[in-house]
């Protein structure tokens, strides 16, 4: 097998707490996972479990009150942790490219789309402002957003929020990343242009060859746009396997509710199911299963150790009653 | 359903707005001052909701899906058309009418001041609506009304940013009944919340809705909660309602191509997207400059009748309406059926 693309291997990631009394935050707890070339990846969570956190460290865009204290990121064989700043400055847009939630926020509001995008790609890329046009208006038709030249003169407000988006999308392929990770890229969208953003976003880079780690909270939209799925709760990867596999078969109590809490999964008028309550801050976590409080499953060893991924490759989840069943299986 | 009264009755209700000026000046011209343009946000909607009902409104952002929302609640004026609750014009409904009617709002994040605690917030409008009230009665109400929404009395003392999504947008609910409306309107209640809290919620929407008989008109794109929850839907397309049934016959047999993208587009986690239905383009920028059906630029079926005529509604079956040429018993259709005909044997 090819090595990946991106390895991450049990990284840990604190905020550092202003005071000297006070504890340091564990917002992601041991995070390991692989991601090869051309691979579509989603990262499926609640907020607050560090989906995005996780995405930022891979590039280490976070805030300065963040630190990666364990762990390493290993991406085409180079170790992101141990770059310069200079160095990382390389990485971040030219191979590693981010689409973000919100297209407004993350558009420059006061600069034309031609300023932000040749911007991107002179500072990376070594040919003249003609060329650089050239790939912009190539990336747009890409993206297609009609009349590319006029809409190049406009600014961010001028275009609609699925334009926006899309935009921010070509800006992303202009440098042709081997990796691209979008943060809740539709989310600010609603459904006919999500659909759009969705089926551009897996079909070209799918047919650029470039990787995606998507990166959402409704299982339901990366169902058929993603090749593997890692389910995220409380700082830890909770369940992962190919998206068919994890969606038919749920193994993990909290992948089982996500889909179960999903309208269309009880007929009109039902009851919905709820996982109850709600997902414990970083401070409260213990050394037990984070998920024990809200499992219907729980039982004795759930409170008194937190489970493991089991090693390999494949559909996996970490919870005591896999593990319990396969011990039992092998007696 | 059918045979409770209306509640709710809205008649070719028309609602415009200056279009901001297209030249780069920012003062008011003199000159192009009649030939600035107007965007119809509301144009010649129709629209009943019987009590009891649960009315969900589904459309595309920009189609004026919260001009509705806010014309309903007396927030804006109409241009033309009128909007009455049990039979009597809403404008002539002040005080008595602001306290029937309640809505939830999108953002939970921003729709509750960050510095009033949850108990002043409940307790605010209950003494606007009702100021002789004791002000221990209003307190007392206010924790039956958390307890209602499942909120534990012991938040009542905290300021919004100290809850979580799903808490808040339960203090706002309850911020809602507090008065204890009969009707309540929902601008997008679940598109800030996570798959497992939005289950949440609409449990508590469907659980309070049966306790306290409420109606509910509730705007929304996510098409699985609505299909969860609506008695009817409407498809709202370029501020008309393009299409109007049950729920179960618009999930079924959606008869309008843009109710068939819309739900092509909603993601199923057990079914490949459906591509066939696909709209071309964007949303038109809504100054009207042309003629005919408004989805004709982005539609897959269009043909000729649909540049020059618009569609009016009309009842394809018991209560399903639809405003489209291809409608199965109007006489367009048959036209576009000739049309079509005629179209293959010319390309022959």
């Amino acid at each position: 097998m090819t090595s990946p693309l991106l390895k991450v291997t049990n990284l840990h990631v604190n905020f550092i707490s202003r005071w000297p009394h006070e504890p340091n935050i564990d917002v992601l707890r041991g995070v390991s996972f692989d991601l090869y070339r051309g691979e579509r990846v989603a990262l499926v969570g609640e907020s607050g479990a560090g989906k995005s956190l996780l995405a930022t460290s891979i590039i280490q865009l976070f805030d300065s009150s963040a630190r990666i204290h364990e762990g390493q990121v290993e991406f085409e064989g180079q170790q992101l942790t141990q770059l310069k700043p200079k160095q990382l400055r390389q990485v971040r847009g030219r191979r590693i490219g981010m689409v973000f939630q919100d297209p407004m926020t993350n558009l420059n509001p006061s600069l034309t789309l031609e300023q932000q995008l040749l911007e991107c790609i002179l500072s990376h890329r070594n040919i003249g402002r003609a060329e650089a046009r050239l790939v912009a208006l190539h990336k747009l038709r890409q993206v297609h957003i009609p009349a590319p030249e006029a809409r190049l003169q406009q600014y961010p407000h001028q275009l609609s929020a699925g334009q926006r988006q899309r935009a921010t999308i070509a800006m992303a392929l202009a440098l042709e990343p081997a990796l691209i990770i979008a943060d809740e890229p539709t989310s600010a969208l609603d459904v006919t242009m999500q659909a759009e953003v969705m089926s551009l976003l897996t079909h070209l880079c799918h047919s650029n060859g470039v990787a995606l780690l998507l990166i959402t909270h409704d299982l339901s939209l990366v169902a058929h746009a993603s090749d593997r799925c890692l389910i995220m709760y409380a700082g830890q990867i909770v369940e992962q396997g190919p998206t068919s596999a994890l969606i038919n078969d749920a193994q993990h109590p909290y992948t089982q509710g996500l889909i179960k809490a999903l309208p269309q999964m009880s007929s009109p008028g039902q009851t919905l199911f709820q996982i109850p309550g709600q997902m414990p801050a970083a401070q409260e976590l213990g050394n037990h299963c984070s998920f024990a409080q809200r499992c219907e499953f729980a039982h004795d060893a759930c409170w008194q150790q937190a489970p493991n991924m089991p090693k390999g490759i494949g559909h996996r989840a970490s919870c005591h009653l896999l593990t319990a069943a396969e011990a039992g299986a092998e007696i | 359903m059918t045979s409770s009264p209306n509640l709710l009755k809205i008649t070719n209700l028309h609602k415009s707005y200056q279009a901001p000026n297209q030249s780069t000046r920012w003062w008011p011209s003199l000159h192009t001052g009649s030939s600035a343009s107007q965007i119809n946000a509301i144009n010649g909607l129709n629209l009943t909701i019987a009590k009891g009902e649960t009315l969900c409104v589904v459309g595309e952002s920009g189609c004026g899906k919260s001009t509705l929302a806010r014309l309903v609640m007396g927030l804006e004026q109409p241009d033309q058309g009128h909007i009455s609750y049990q039979g009597n014009n809403i404008s002539g409904l002040k005080h008595d009418y602001r306290q029937r009617i309640q809505m939830v709002f999108q953002d939970p994040y921003t729709a509750l001041n960050p510095r009033l605690t949850v108990l002043h917030a409940l307790v605010e409008p209950l003494l606007y609506h009702q100021p002789q009230l004791n002000r221990q009665n209003a307190i007392d109400q206010a924790m039956a009304q958390l307890l209602a929404v499942g909120i534990d009395p012991a938040l009542a003392q905290r300021f919004p940013h100290q809850l979580s999504g799903g808490q808040r947008q339960r203090i706002n609910i309850a911020r809602a009944l507090m008065v204890q409306p009969e009707f309540i309107v929902a601008d997008e209640p679940l598109s800030a919340l996570d798959v497992s809290i939005q289950a949440q919620i609409l449990n508590l929407l469907a659980e309070l809705q049966q306790q306290q008989q409420l109606t509910y008109l509730i705007f929304s794109h996510n098409l699985a909660a609505v299909e969860h929850m609506a008695d009817r839907v409407a498809v709202m397309y370029e501020g008309q309602i393009c299409e109007i049934a049950t729920r179960k016959q618009i999930f079924s047999q959606p008869q309008h191509p843009y109710t068939q993208a819309l739900l092509a587009a909603s993601p199923q986690i057990y079914q490949a997207p459906n591509i066939q239905h696909k709209l071309v383009g964007d949303v038109p920028n809504r100054i009207p400059t042309q003629q005919g059906c408004s989805l004709q630029d982005r539609c897959p079926k269009a043909f000729e009748t649909c540049r020059h005529q618009t569609p009016k509604a009309t009842e394809i079956e018991t209560q399903h309406w639809l405003a489209c040429h291809l409608a199965p018993n109007s006489i367009t259709h048959t036209q576009a059926v000739l049309e079509k005909g005629n179209h293959h044997d010319n390309s022959h």
